[in-house]
């Protein structure tokens, strides 16, 4: 569980405009970095006003993150960004839909874990059918399928 | 749970219809040629064309379809970076280029990892001239009208063409140096938008396609061809920049056909380049394209070698101290 | 009344069949998150090959048609816009479907995107010529201020705090300038190689509205059939309804009429400055965002009605009004058909039957929209897992289908995850995607501006000077104040309480 509050939100938005603010300013000299600069004042400008307001206003609230329930599913996006290229999408695709199928399901019996299989099966053909043959998109393969 | 996983992993493989390459039968799936422009553009639309007969049953072309699959961004660095870098070297990645573009990218820019050492022509299907044109109320009716005016106000004169170090700047660097009046040259980020913008009078002329140029005659005039001789099928009537008294040779004629990655086996390239020029030379392939108002030039992998080369050499020299 | 002359030509079998499947497969398409319209149609190109000129135009304009309205679907029931079009939409349908109204919301949603579209495409038919030159009128100074209005309603609309939209906005633009400058060719900001090709507008789009749906249904775990009952209203009740929405109506198709004829950035903040309209000039402004019914009717009226209109530009000069004009643009040239006064002329009877039959369209989309909006609870009782997974994966394919680029599937999932967190923080996904999307229009616009101004007066007269130029200025000005006032007044009334 990660708890979140108004300060940190503040604080936050401070510090990705003051990097990107700093990104934009170092980068170079060139016409390109005209509008980059622009922006980035302005955000540095609104995300001060934001913190002027924080003091004014201090009503917290708090919102949480609950990390330790999503993490299966962030680590499957993972093994997709890491493997995708190289096991191919389809088997992937196999796999991380039969991975969140079964850790996200209520229900944890033999005939559950069957219609995964069966629903997962139905699935990928069709996203086969779509992609690979009616709209000729050539997703990663690898060795077979 | 295991068994029931490995079963249905083996359903599956049957399903797909992947199979390994081997190599004497090639092409035996889909070849996918890349275009670095946008889908509707006109490399986009032309490539569609070119390309269409390839598994005609009744043809002996290729025997497997041609998949254009699109990658634009960046005047074309996007699409040339992966397939210089990515592409499969396996005959099943092409893709197609445009000659000034690339080569004089790959000359002016450190970022670009193509050039024509590491790509392999197979043939060229089109060569489409760039020309001068302004707008339908613009005070210029010659160029001689409009070298007289950007001498007195220099740099008041803007220019649109597609890009920068695309055919269309080239043309514009040319004929600013051969004028001797100072230009000011406003890259947009397509032919029909730097179009639209001379029509609209955003910017006063611009150098453009001839095909894109040709249609458009209601809302423009065409002031002058860069190119060694006058276009006589679509416009007779129009002068070339060297009959004005312009230095200008045909530096910027944008070439456009089909390459493979460096790496390729010889014989799939041989194969191809036997192939490709007949598959352009198709009779309703040409109909298409003249209906289109595309200038053809079918040229073979021994013809467009050459040329790249002399490219080379003639934007290098044209090129140099232009780096950004 | 030349059209009507070639009406009959629409009502063959083999046109009617292509309109349906059209149809059909573009609603389903677009309904499916990471597919857009402007991918759909250039996805369908190659189909046209073997068809004659004819049946290829009317195959696009029919999955033009239905893409658009199709992308409602998923922004109503799922909460994921189909396509930037469809952002206005999911403020007030996605609500409408929590509370059990999801068939209700899709009758509107097809309802009035069938009068917007009809309006659309009589104006496309009997005003062409009159319009035609519209779209000359936009320079880069017009345009660029377009995007920075279209940037700044979305700030002040979906947020609960304006610093806080426009600071996503802001910060939507600059992500847009990663990648390599579309004007100068000069790389910037690519801290990573993924980033070289800058961020795709559709893997930002799936990335940042699709994941961190996923992400929080699966933290809340919600079955939604579990938790309400579906209300049951008849489709004529909804109709009688929504035809009674007069106001909402007319501002939507109109708006959509007006922006469809600018070129680039139209369709996709039709119905976005259409619902800020309505936000305005509404007796119950407090409903919006919580399920106000004439939200969607304004909005999706406005989608649809920039069709038509969108195609003017297109068929007289060439200029595409919407990304996805751009995309039929090249769908025209591939048979030999070339802008201008020749379409009305030489190739009469073929463009007055694609005209005609996108009229029809708006006909079969109207039918068909509705059954499926009847199968709409299905998609809601499908269990969180299953959803889930299949949301994910259909994410992953649509964008790698894109421009067949893995590192756009990257920058999807890194975006999604990323902007989950930042939901957290209390940000909105919606100013940041319009960021992005109007990013590189803004960018180039200006820099043209720059180059063109500098041979004149200098960039800040440029800018500034000109009936239009001021007109948008003060459009920008006017949102951003309403928005201050409307907030202050808001937090005064709470703290009163």
């Amino acid at each position: 569980m990660i708890k979140i509050n108004k300060l940190s939100s503040v604080v936050l938005v401070l510090i990705l405009s003051i990097l990107l603010a700093y990104a934009s300013f170092s980068g170079g000299t060139s016409e390109a970095y005209i509008f980059p600069k622009l922006l980035s004042t302005v955000m540095i400008i609104l995300s001060f006003l934001s913190l002027v307001l924080y003091f004014y206003n201090k009503n917290e609230k708090i919102t949480e993150v609950d990390i330790k329930k999503l993490s299966i599913y962030l680590g499957s996006l993972l093994l997709f960004l890491v493997f995708g290229e190289l096991l191919g999408f389809y088997f992937l695709a196999v796999l991380i839909f039969l991975i969140i199928c079964y850790v996200y399901s209520e229900k944890k019996n033999k005939k559950s874990i069957f219609y995964n299989f069966l629903i997962t099966l139905c699935f990928i053909i069709f996203i086969y059918f779509l992609f690979a043959i009616l709209l000729k998109v050539q997703a990663p393969r690898f060795f077979l399928f | 749970m295991k068994k029931l996983f490995l079963y249905f992993t083996f359903i599956l493989s049957f399903l797909s219809f992947g199979s390994v390459a081997q190599a004497g039968d090639y092409p035996d799936r889909p070849i996918s040629v890349t275009v670095a422009y946008n889908p509707g553009g006109a490399t986009d639309f032309q490539a569609r064309l070119v390309t269409m007969m390839a598994s005609h049953p009744k043809k002996d072309y290729l025997g497997q379809p041609i998949v254009i699959v699109n990658k634009p961004g960046a005047g074309g660095k996007v699409g040339w970076n992966w397939f210089a870098t990515k592409a499969r070297k396996d005959g099943y990645d092409l893709a197609a280029y445009n000659i000034p573009h690339f080569v004089s990218q790959s000359i002016v820019f450190d970022d670009t990892k193509y050039n024509i050492d590491n790509l392999e022509p197979i043939a060229n299907w089109g060569a489409d001239p760039a020309v001068l044109i302004v707008g339908k109320d613009s005070p210029f009716n010659s160029v001689a009208d409009m070298v007289k005016f950007a001498k007195a106000n220099p740099g008041k004169v803007t220019f649109s063409g597609a890009g920068k170090f695309v055919g269309h700047h080239i043309a514009f660097l040319q004929f600013q140096k051969a004028s001797g009046a100072k230009l000011t040259y406003v890259p947009h980020t397509g032919g029909v938008p730097a179009l639209t913008a001379v029509k609209g009078g955003q910017v006063m002329a611009g150098f453009n396609n001839l095909s894109d140029a040709f249609r458009s005659q209601n809302d423009i005039k065409i002031l002058a061809i860069a190119d060694l001789q006058r276009e006589k099928t679509f416009l007779p009537n129009v002068p070339t920049l060297k009959e004005e008294g312009l230095d200008v040779d045909n530096s910027s004629v944008n070439f456009r056909g089909i390459m493979a990655p460096k790496g390729t086996p010889p014989e799939i390239i041989e194969f191809l380049a036997a192939k490709v020029p007949l598959m352009f030379n198709d009779k309703k392939t040409l109909g298409q394209m003249k209906k289109g108002g595309s200038p053809v030039r079918i040229m073979n992998r021994a013809e467009v070698q050459e040329m790249w080369k002399a490219r080379k050499v003639s934007l290098t020299k044209l090129l140099a101290g232009l780096k950004p | 009344m030349e059209f009507l002359n070639y009406f009959s030509n629409v009502f063959t079998f083999g046109n009617i069949l292509i309109l349906i499947l059209g149809t059909v497969g573009g609603l389903l398409l677009g309904a499916a998150p990471g597919l857009s319209p402007t991918m759909a149609v250039a996805l369908l190109i190659p189909f046209t090959f073997k068809m004659s000129p004819e049946q290829g135009l009317i195959m696009l304009g029919a999955v033009y048609t239905a893409t658009v309205a199709g992308g409602a679907i998923s922004a109503i029931l799922l909460k994921i816009p189909g396509a930037p079009a469809n952002i206005a939409t999911v403020m007030d349908g996605y609500p409408m479907a929590q509370k059990g109204k999801s068939k209700e919301a899709l009758h509107y949603c097809f309802i009035s995107s069938f009068v917007g579209g009809i309006i659309g495409i009589l104006v496309l038919i009997f005003f062409t010529p009159l319009l035609a030159n519209v779209a000359l009128k936009f320079g880069p100074s017009h345009m660029f201020w377009i995007a920075i209005f279209g940037v700044t309603v979305i700030a002040t609309l979906d947020s609960n705090s304006i610093i806080k939209g426009l600071f996503s906005g802001a910060l939507g633009l600059w992500l847009a300038t990663i990648g390599y400058d579309s004007v100068l060719g000069v790389e910037r900001f690519v801290f990573n190689p993924i980033f070289s090709g800058g961020i795709n507008i559709i893997a930002a789009l799936v990335g940042l509205f699709a994941i961190p749906q996923v992400l929080s249904m699966l933290e809340k775990k919600q079955d939604l059939s579990d938790q309400f009952q579906m209300e049951k209203k008849s489709l004529f009740q909804s109709m009688k309804y929504n035809l009674s929405r007069f106001k909402a109506l007319t501002i939507g198709s109109i708006t959509g009429v007006i922006i469809g004829l600018i070129p680039g950035a139209g369709g996709q903040i039709a119905g976005l400055v259409s619902y800020d309209q309505i936000k305005k000039v509404s007796k119950n402004k407090e409903n919006f965002g919580k399920g106000e019914p004439d939200g969607i009717i304004a909005a999706e009226s406005a989608n649809n009605a920039m069709v038509g209109p969108s195609l003017v530009p297109l068929l007289t000069l060439g200029v595409p009004g919407s990304p996805t004009a751009a995309v039929l643009l090249g769908g025209l040239l591939i048979h030999g058909m070339f802008p201008g006064p020749n379409l009305f002329t030489i190739y009469a009877e073929t463009t007055w039957t694609f005209i005609n039959s996108l009229l029809v369209a708006q006909f079969l989309m109207l039918i068909f929209g509705l059954y499926i909006s009847g199968l709409a609870k299905y998609v809601i009782k499908t269990p969180v897992n299953y959803m889930a997974a299949a949301i994910t994966i259909l994410a992953i394919f649509g964008t790698y289908s894109v421009q067949h680029n893995f590192a756009d599937v990257m920058v999807m999932l890194f975006l999604g995850v990323s902007m989950f967190f930042l939901s957290k923080f209390g940000f909105t996904a919606a100013p940041i995607v319009l960021g992005l999307i109007l990013g590189p229009i803004a960018e180039t616009n200006f820099s043209q501006a720059k180059i063109i101004a500098d041979t004149q007066n200098g960039i800040f007269d440029y800018l500034t000077i000109g009936p239009l130029n001021l007109t948008i200025i003060s459009l920008c000005i006017l949102s951003i104040i309403y928005g201050l006032f409307t907030e202050i007044k808001k937090k005064t009334n709470d703290k009163d309480q």
